[in-house]
């Protein structure tokens, strides 16, 4: 290797690189996700969508997708303390990733939530799972109108009461994986891989 | 009444409501960081306007005309309550007696756009949603 740093230093993020570009990543975002960072990413997204000549109807799915996902990230996440930031953040730490795939696109999320929430949220997504997508959109449509409970877990600071969750499930037709994974004793990775694909 | 015009930013909506033109319109993009701020002026003048106009139609035995035009390309789960209000407020004013007219714009290759409209259609029972496709 011809460097001038030790290869310890270089290996991590070839090893970033090389799993990106494996899953065929597009667009990857790792750290704080307030309204100001996603308004920058999604005008990003926006670009690269049009400037890749995506399908208009493809493309409003994705970008609505992405609405929603990062927004429940930057709602429902928890801030971390931050390590070299000498102020306390609020905002939400998570990531996303938008890979390109066969029949479409993958979006890759992940935040950190409190064990409290796992299983709540768990059951509340697998039940959304085992619905028809005609069930789904009467259960939007009753949710607008007030007249169904929350879908996830109460949250104070949540003004979209779960409706985001329901709206990727009826756009995907509830595509998506989702896995939780125990950080530490109190905090879990709630991980979501959504499929858009092209039909 | 003064008109309550609201332009359009990177993340909500141009609104144009005003009662002296006929002028009634929300286009563009809604995910405000803060939606409940963002609609409850315009849900407050749209209850004004309700009260006016049916003061004006108890007085004169005149319905007024609202032609009000929805074109967005996109909006978020949040916005989607806020929309769904906006329209219940309007069947109500129909139920006054006003000559209430909805327009759902849509791009003719959204799908989930026009899927939108009609399911605020399905929940309104006397206000019907004219779907306008637009390409």
């Amino acid at each position: 290797m011809h460097s001038s740093i030790a290869y310890s230093s270089v290996i991590d993020p070839l090893l970033i690189y090389n799993y990106l570009d494996k899953k065929k990543a597009v667009f990857a975002y790792v750290g704080e996700l307030d309204h100001g960072i996603i308004n920058s990413l999604l005008k990003t997204m926006k670009e690269k969508l049009t400037s890749w000549g995506v399908e208009y109807k493809l493309m409003r799915r994705i970008y609505g997708v992405l609405v929603e996902t990062m927004e429940n990230v930057s709602r429902h996440g928890i801030p971390l303390k931050r390590r070299l930031s000498m102020r306390q953040s609020k905002a939400s730490n998570g990531m996303f990733m938008l890979s390109y795939e066969e029949k479409g696109f993958c979006i890759t999320t992940g935040n950190y939530i409190r064990h409290t929430f796992v299983e709540e949220l768990s059951k509340k997504i697998e039940h959304l799972k085992t619905l028809d997508n005609s069930v789904l959109k009467e259960l939007y449509r009753k949710k607008l109108l007030g007249l169904v409970p929350d879908v996830l877990p109460d949250d104070p600071d949540d003004d979209g009461a779960g409706v985001g969750i329901l709206d990727i499930a009826i756009k995907t037709d509830k595509n998506f994986e989702h896995a939780f994974v125990p950080v530490n004793n109190k905090i879990s990775m709630f991980i979501m891989n959504i499929r858009i694909n092209t039909n | 009444m003064a008109p309550l015009v609201l332009e359009q930013t990177e993340d909500a909506p141009r609104v144009v409501l005003d009662a002296r033109n006929g002028v009634y319109e929300i286009s563009g993009e809604s995910r405000p960081e803060n939606a409940s701020a963002f609609y409850t002026p315009i849900m407050q003048w749209l209850d004004n306007l309700k009260s006016v106009l049916y003061w004006q139609k108890t007085e004169f035995h005149k319905p007024q005309n609202i032609d009000f035009s929805i074109r967005l390309d996109y909006f978020n789960s949040t916005s989607a309550k806020y929309i769904m209000d906006i329209l219940l407020l309007l069947e109500k004013m129909k139920n006054d007696g006003q000559n209430v007219h909805v327009n759902w714009h849509y791009h003719a290759n959204d799908d989930d756009m026009k899927s939108a409209g009609e399911e605020y259609s399905r929940s309104l029972s006397s206000l019907n949603l004219e779907m306008v496709a637009i390409s």
